[in-house]
């Protein structure tokens, strides 16, 4: 079966007054019907920037994007406004982080979601309000009825990412772009919006790519993880193997900064030494060869292309990978 | 709501109280006998009395402020020392053709700004935005009476396309909305239309930038929506804030008409102020400051309540 998703050699270069920024590098990946991938990686690292290119949401004149972003076999990059604003909250739809940002805050939550079902679904306006209300009622918010009416700063701030979500999927999406939409809210509040949100993918046969920096997160949702590092993908492959057995010695940091069952209260958690390089060259190298303890004079001239069809690579020369 | 647009009239009253009392006394601390112009020098002590007292000039400031309301707050605000004409009507004369003035300019300059600040906040950085932004800073640098006279000369004097004086053919001072006084209404116009202008301009280059900048306006575009709906979006969000100096601009267009419409001639509350400055014609200037001070505050009791009905983050309570 073809991929819903197809992400070939990505390339998303910010132009900026004092150089450019090479925020994501050589990034490629695809997705199945109904398979969540999980963008696993720290603050800067690119997620967001690769997320955006699906529906290229960069700011257009500040932004260089090379490569093919594929949706059901069409080229998002190559897509003009009219046919990019169609697919846009109808074929990929995107929950943000921070749904106090994300929603315009002088419309009402109901008026916000049925104006974007009138948009892409030629319905009138009090059947896509009627729409609305089903999609308030989906994702368990209590008195639906009478959230319709509320404005996004009258909710709370799981009730607010949980209309952002219905927002999201009112037009039944194929692909579900979510950018850390768990991070804002408090641990409890956050596994009930997972939770909602995988089982609303299982109800509607969606395809989900999931930004996050939170490894148990990546766990509880994807069937699949993309580690990346310094704007590319480092690692990839099933989210239980690589995170039960990672190859790429950035990933393995990664793991032993995060808390697990079993470890001494007491410890400290080992941190990464260093601090991720600053984006403003294409870097060919291994961009964590600086902080790494296992780097060679090899790692420091530019790195062999993997296949990347495989199920499972790294793009670390060191890597053990027969130990899979 | 209801409740709310009264509570509000009710705070306006202390308000327009203390501006009263400020009119009423700023008379009175200016140097000089308010009654000196009317009595002759050489006047005998009796007749200077008789006098105080016919005007009710001797009894205490407080007493003459209370009266004064008393009959301000009835429509009389006195009667004209130099024409002997009661002040009200002379005012509301003057005020209607301030008021046609005003509209005008208003409606020229807060459509300009809007655009030109628009344009300048969705081409920011660009040539366009330095255009706009230029002509904003000239608009509010330029003092609208030597602009006024530069019109005269170029479109009056030397082009003889349009009057220079007065509201009307042959000196008349009262507006008709025909061909002819349109005409006279042009240069006055344009000339005051460049201040609130500018200011119009800025602000909603600020405000419109601001909101293109922030999250929601992405979130929108990730919707798929039209850009005609995205627009509406960013307008209703900066409408609150482009309101409010909208509604301040307005009134410094009704008070601040002083020397255009003296360099017009054009018979308004500012061209007889100023007469009434020069005629130390106290009731007038008086009643003038009054009902102009009482249109600043009704304005703004006007642009609070809109504001308050646009936005729903301001609360009601």
């Amino acid at each position: 079966m073809n991929p819903v998703v197809e992400v070939k050699n990505l390339n998303v270069t910010f132009k900026g007054e004092e150089g450019s920024i090479f925020a994501v590098n050589d990034v490629s990946f695809d997705l199945a019907a109904g398979e969540t991938l999980a963008l696993l990686g720290e603050s800067g690292c690119g997620k967001s920037v690769t997320l955006k290119s699906l529906m290229r949401l960069h700011p257009m004149h500040k932004t260089q994007i090379e490569g093919q972003v594929l949706v059901e076999g069409q080229d998002v990059l190559k897509m003009k406004s009219k046919a990019l604003s169609e697919m846009r909250g109808k074929t990929v739809s995107m929950v943000f982080q921070e749904p106090m940002l994300a929603f315009d805050p002088v419309f009402t939550v109901g008026d916000q979601i049925a104006e974007s079902v009138m948009r892409h679904e030629r319905i009138s306006y009090k059947d896509a309000r009627q729409r609305a209300l089903e999609m308030l009622d989906r994702v368990r918010i209590p008195s639906a009825a009478k959230r319709l009416d509320a404005y996004p700063h009258e909710m709370s701030g799981g009730m607010r990412q949980r209309a952002m979500i219905a927002l999201a999927l009112a037009c039944k999406p194929r692909v579900l772009l979510a950018d850390e939409p768990t991070t804002a809210l408090d641990a409890t509040v956050q596994i009930q919006v997972l939770l909602l949100l995988k089982e609303l993918q299982r109800e509607l046969g969606m395809s989900m790519i999931f930004v996050t920096h939170d490894v148990g997160v990546a766990i509880e949702v994807a069937d699949r993880t993309a580690v990346m590092y310094a704007g590319r993908i480092i690692e990839q492959g099933p989210v239980q193997a690589v995170l039960s057995k990672p190859w790429h010695p950035y990933t393995q940091g990664l793991l032993g900064a995060t808390v697990h069952p079993g470890m001494d209260r007491n410890q400290a958690l080992p941190a990464i030494p260093g601090a991720p390089p600053q984006l403003i060259r294409r870097i060919d190298e291994c961009a964590f060869a600086p902080r790494c303890a296992q780097a060679s004079s090899r790692c420091l001239s530019p790195l062999p292309s993997v296949n990347t069809l495989t199920p499972r690579w790294t793009r670390c020369i060191h890597a053990d990978v027969s130990q899979a | 709501m209801f409740a709310f647009i009264i509570r509000r009239f009710l705070f306006a009253i202390p308000i327009a109280l203390a501006v009263a009392a400020v009119c009423f006394s700023l008379v009175h601390l200016a140097p000089g006998d308010p009654l000196t112009a009317v009595i002759p020098a050489d006047a005998p002590a009796e007749v200077v009395i008789a006098i105080k007292e016919a005007y009710g000039m001797d009894r205490p400031l407080i007493v003459q402020f209370g009266s004064w309301i008393q009959r301000a707050v009835q429509g009389d605000l006195g009667v004209s020392v130099a024409t002997g004409r009661p002040v009200m009507g002379d005012i509301g004369l003057a005020l209607s053709n301030t008021l046609t003035l005003a509209f005008a300019s208003a409606f020229i300059g807060f459509s300009g700004g809007i655009l030109l600040g628009a344009l300048a906040a969705f081409y920011n950085g660009t040539w366009v935005d330095k255009v706009a932004t230029a002509v904003a800073i000239t608009g509010v640098s330029i003092p609208h009476y030597w602009l006024g006279l530069l019109l005269v000369i170029i479109f009056s004097v030397q082009l003889d396309w349009l009057p220079s004086m007065g509201a009307g053919p042959g000196g008349s001072s009262n507006w008709r909305w025909d061909w002819a006084h349109l005409q006279h209404l042009v240069l006055p116009a344009v000339t005051m239309c460049f201040i609130p202008m500018g200011i119009v301009t800025r602000t909603v280059r600020a405000t419109v930038s601001e909101i293109l900048n922030s999250e929601f306006v992405v979130a929108l575009q990730a919707r798929g929506l039209r850009a005609s709906r995205i627009t509406l979006h960013v307008a209703k969000n900066a409408a609150p804030t482009v309101l409010s100096v909208m509604g301040l601009q307005f009134g410094y267009l009704l008070g601040g008409s002083i020397l255009v419409e003296t360099v017009f001639s054009w018979p308004g509350t500012g061209y007889l102020l100023n007469t009434a400055i020069f005629q130390r014609d106290i009731p007038l200037l008086q009643g003038i400051i009054l009902v102009l001070a009482m249109f600043f505050v009704a304005l703004n009791l006007l642009v609070d309540v809109l504001q308050t009905l646009m936005d729903p983050r301001i609360k009601r309570g």
